[in-house]
């Protein structure tokens, strides 16, 4: 593998560069890939302690409804039963699950009443899950059915409620205003208001939310192997329920987990139930694997679902003056965590554009569907959509070209790093000439003879109903959220105002090295990963600071207890967090090798001890010890010189320009990847079809640490774009029964639906970052559903449709274009 | 809410077809997927329903009001059931009323709520399932009506029940 495609040289400026190569910014396959390709990765299904036995939950049928009895005496009886849990069980000995808002109470079993269809209810434990499930076919459960909600209108009336003794089903709302919106509103030339909707959507990992756990009797601890995300961030979501202290709960997280797009940081509830029965059952280790309808029925995983109304000030000469959005958000039947899902795209919240005055409000709404997660892009997604859509009907009021009128509105290179009226700032980038090149890229190459967007055949498709269309767009990646945001949206107003910067307590990222006596360096990430690659990463950012070869380096995970807490791999922050602490971690290493060289095989002073190419040498030349043999040096000192550990600062808490919202509840995303899109549509006005013809895309997300791992992350977000675009969706029916429980009706993007991806890449390094890397874990799934919507208001233009509503399914384009036709 | 109805010609008067559809042993004859009914009383039913839609093949334990019986021309019923993973309530309501040849034109009509996997997975399927087993039902009892079995009215209206899904 290692030096293919080494293409240049990033420039560590350092002593242990010295063969003009370097392992970053090379495409060097994903250490990862061998063992997930030749199947020997290791998931949690393959964890099978001896003796396991296997969990299988009772999940309610009803939206809303009263548990009358809860009867598990015919399932107990049964030869096969082990034990059978219910929110009774739990009461006696156990704690609530943490909620995302105060006044929130949710046992991982329901408890009185049920709120989704899905809902756990009983959980039951067999031998094997088949004689689990039959079990479940023996649980009996009466229910008084109740009125359900499950329209966002509806629900905020508060006719019928979802949680009674808060009152409401809206249990967080605000407007925050920054600048001066109502005088850029009053003065403005125009003013245009768009509706939008973006539906029920998220991620689908391959591999479902799973856990095993055993309960140690001895030590009366637990030991708990799942693919939950970020599990020392969120292992309180585990050890709380069970009511005891962290260091009792030993979370670990497999090598290998097949996807989670932010959709498994939540699964605590199955962590709990897995544990409580392990506990119940004397340490029988207690086995659950979601199924793929438990997944999408009621596996908490849904995400945002957001009506919007986005109005737009601006001047006849096309310069927006004002936004000011709104939307409510189905959040489900519970606020779990992700309640800043509403408040992140603050951090992006006038996309690419200069824009002084914001308003922005929101309504989070309680309804009777499964609680929403996080999902690749984590709410800004949706937003960038809302505003995308109020532009292309601002341009088409003023009756100026969509491009124009964004490029007239464009950041300009000269104002970076820009701060945003919501306090955040981006850090580098030249949008303009993304823009004119993605253009230009798109001219040359289709709006021209024998290209897909040649004049002649554009009209010749018209004639046969097919109309195509383009759309230029910018648009940003906000990159590596901070830990402190969540407890600093948390706090009560007050409280807030009083907040001094040193109270902002933001967790670093830790990561370790030991030298191992084979030459072997061995580092431990204390996050665990979903398919981003970091043991790749870790392997290139080594290879390089310590002149070493990737196969040299091996990456391990640190459990939970050991590790210390981390926010871990979300928010597109693993390629600038890791890398920076990578990077601070070989320095320390090389420091250190060199002051054991000195003291312990030299006997010289340490400025005259070089490290270079994985070895410590004399600056004489005289003598060099390689690390093999340095790694048992230190055995006998007090401190081992030959492990590190490091944890690097969130870039944000070394810049005071991000003071302000570090103090305030504004989101803090210190790097600003973006992408300039075009998507070619072509929407079949008498089907209603549209098909991705070629999807052009300009990306930049700083330094590239490996191009091969940014550009599949491009790929597949830009996949789950194209999926949430125009196929995506979970709806429900009038009575609550959710209608995409399986892959038959979830319909998610094969190779079928992707289109040809044009892709380029420039590099503009992040000023604030160690590597110059900004994140770009979201980016595709961020900007493509607001490109490709776009895309869709072009080539409809003739009708005055506007693709306002996400997916843009075939039935929803051809009512459009109907009512559109009817009209005339 | 989803709703179904109906129509079906019989050669056999209404009155001679009211004894086959107050028959709790000639609707377990004719009722699709029924393993058997009991008769808990004048107007109550409880029977075991296996029924499969698409890849759900859910069994149920149903209970039967009857609301309405009017003999021999209106019939109203009320049930419920649930079976794991799944759950239904359904108001049906069958009027007879003579021809012009001596036969009968039943007109049926129905309206269902159902939860869990049958509502989330047989959605689709769910219009054509249901007129399926009606009809089945329909062409069952007019064959044992022309071999003419015997048949017993047996039961009657509930006072005072209402046709509701609501419980």
């Amino acid at each position: 593998m290692s030096e293919a495609g080494v293409s240049k040289d990033v420039g560590v400026e350092d002593d242990a560069e010295s063969e003009g190569q370097s392992f970053v910014g090379s495409g060097l396959e994903r250490v990862e890939d061998h063992r997930i390709l030749t199947g020997e990765a290791e998931y949690i299904h393959d964890i099978a302690p001896e003796g396991a036995v296997h969990m299988a939950l009772a999940r309610s049928v009803h939206p809303h409804a009263e548990l009358v009895d809860v009867d598990t005496s015919a399932a107990e009886d049964h030869p096969d039963c082990l034990l059978t849990l219910t929110a009774d069980d739990l009461k006696d000995d156990y704690e609530p699950m943490p909620c995302g808002l105060e006044g929130f109470e949710e046992w991982s079993l329901a408890d009185d009443r049920v709120r989704f269809v899905g809902e756990p209810v009983v959980a039951v434990v067999a031998s094997d899950r088949y004689a689990a499930e039959d079990l479940v076919d023996l649980v009996e459960i009466e229910y008084e059915q109740l009125d359900p909600v499950t329209d966002v209108q509806e629900a905020t009336e508060g006719d019928t409620l979802v949680h009674e003794h808060a009152g409401t089903n809206v249990p967080d709302s605000e407007t925050l205003e920054f600048g001066a919106v109502d005088d850029a509103f009053e003065n403005a030339d125009n003013v245009v208001e768009t509706d939008c909707e973006w539906g029920r959507i998220s991620g689908v990992p391959l591999e479902t939310a799973g856990v095993v756990a055993q309960y140690d009797t001895d030590h009366d601890s637990f030991h708990i192997d799942s693919n939950i995300q970020l599990h020392t961030l969120v292992d309180d979501t585990v050890y709380e329920p069970l009511d005891y202290p962290p260091e009792k709960v030993n979370l670990e997280v497999p090598p290998d987990v097949g996807g989670s797009f932010g959709t498994k940081i939540a699964i605590h509830r199955y962590c709990t139930l897995s544990a409580i029965a392990s506990q119940q059952l004397d340490g029988t280790p207690v086995k659950f694997v979601e199924d793929r309808v438990e997944n999408l029925q009621g596996g908490d995983m849904h995400c945002s679902d957001r009506e919007y109304t986005v109005r737009l000030a601006f001047d006849d000469d096309g310069t927006i003056q004002g936004l000011d959005t709104y939307f409510a958000d189905d959040f489900g039947a519970f606020p779990h965590y992700p309640v800043n899902q509403v408040l992140k795209p603050l951090s992006a919240v006038t996309n690419a554009y200069d824009i002084d005055a914001v308003r922005y409000g929101y309504d989070l709404v309680l309804t009777n569907k499964t609680a929403q997660t996080a999902y690749r892009g984590f709410g800004v997604d949706p937003h960038l959509y809302a505003l995308e859509t109020a532009v292309d009907e601002a341009a088409r009021e003023l009756g100026i070209d969509p491009t124009d009128f964004r490029r007239v509105n464009l950041i300009q290179p000269d104002q970076m790093p820009y701060r945003l009226p919501t306090h955040n700032i981006y850090d580098s980038g030249d949008y303009p000439a993304a823009l004119d090149r993605i253009e230009e890229l798109v001219d040359e190459a289709e709006v021209c003879e024998g290209g897909l967007l040649d004049p002649d055949v554009v009209e010749a498709k018209r004639e046969e109903g097919k109309y195509r269309g383009v759309s230029y767009s910018v648009h940003i990646e906000p990159g590596v959220s901070g830990s402190d945001w969540t407890d600093r949206q948390r706090t009560e107003t007050d409280a807030l105002e009083e907040r001094e910067r040193e109270d902002v307590d933001e967790l670093p990222e830790h990561f370790r090295i030991q030298l191992e006596g084979d030459g072997t360096v061995r580092a431990f990430l204390a996050t665990d990963t979903s398919g981003q690659g970091h043991q790749t990463l870790v392997s290139q950012l080594l290879a390089d600071s310590l002149g070493v070869l990737p196969s040299d380096i091996e990456v391990d995970y640190l459990p939970s207890v050991e590790a210390p807490t981390e926010y871990g791999s979300a928010a597109s922050r693993m390629a600038v967090m890791l890398s920076g602490a990578t990077e601070g971690a070989a320095e320390k290493l090389r420091e250190n090798c060199r002051q054991l060289a000195a003291e312990e095989v030299f006997g010289c002073g340490v400025e005259d001890v070089a490290y270079r190419d994985g070895a410590v040498e004399r600056v004489d030349g005289s003598e060099r010890v390689p690390l093999a043999e340095l790694a048992d040096l230190d055995a006998g000192r007090n401190q081992r010189l030959t492990r590190v550990s490091y944890d690097y600062d969130h870039p944000a808490t070394k810049i005071d320009d991000f003071d302000e919202a570090l103090t305030s509840k504004y989101p803090v995303y210190p790097t600003a990847a973006f992408a300039a899109n075009a998507p070619i549509v072509e929407v079949d006005v008498t089907t209603g079809e549209v098909e991705i013809l070629k999807f052009y895309t300009l990306r930049d997300c700083g330094t590239m640490l490996n191009p091969t791992i940014v550009e599949g992350q491009a790929h597949g977000g830009i996949a789950q774009g194209v999926g949430a675009a125009l196929m995506e969706e979970f709806q429900y029916d009038g009575e609550g029964q959710p209608k995409a429980i399986t892959l038959f009706d979830y319909l998610l993007p094969s190779t079928k639906n992707m289109p040809d991806i044009e892709m380029e890449h420039t590099e503009t390094p992040s000023p604030f970052t160690e590597t110059g890397a900004k994140g770009t874990g979201e980016g595709g799934m961020l900007d493509a559903p607001a490109s490709v919507a776009s895309a869709i208001t072009a080539a409809l233009e003739d009708f005055d449709v506007v693709a306002d509503q996400i997916p843009m399914t075939p039935h929803r384009v051809r009512r459009r274009v109907r009512d559109a036709q009817a009209d005339d | 809410m989803i709703e179904f109805s109906g129509e079906f010609d019989s050669d056999h008067a209404p009155e001679q077809l009211w004894k086959y559809f107050t028959d709790p042993d000639i609707l377990a004859q004719c009722a699709p997927g029924c393993d058997h009914i009991e008769q808990e009383s004048e107007s109550e039913l409880s029977a075991t329903v296996a029924v499969g839609v698409g890849s759900v093949k859910p069994t149920f334990d149903v209970d039967m009001v009857v609301v309405e019986a009017q003999q021999p021309n209106r019939l109203v019923m009320n049930a419920g059931g649930d079976a794991s993973r799944n759950s239904f309530e359904t108001v049906a309501e069958m009027d007879l009323v003579a021809n012009g040849s001596g036969g009968t034109t039943a007109t049926w009509h129905a309206e269902t709520n159902v939860s869990g996997l049958i509502a989330s997975l047989g959605q689709r399927a769910l219009g054509s399932v249901a007129e399926r087993l009606v009809n089945n039902f329909f062409d069952d009892l007019e064959e044992l009506a022309d071999e003419g079995v015997p048949a017993e009215s047996k039961i009657s209206a509930k006072p005072e029940a209402e046709a509701t899904l609501e419980e």
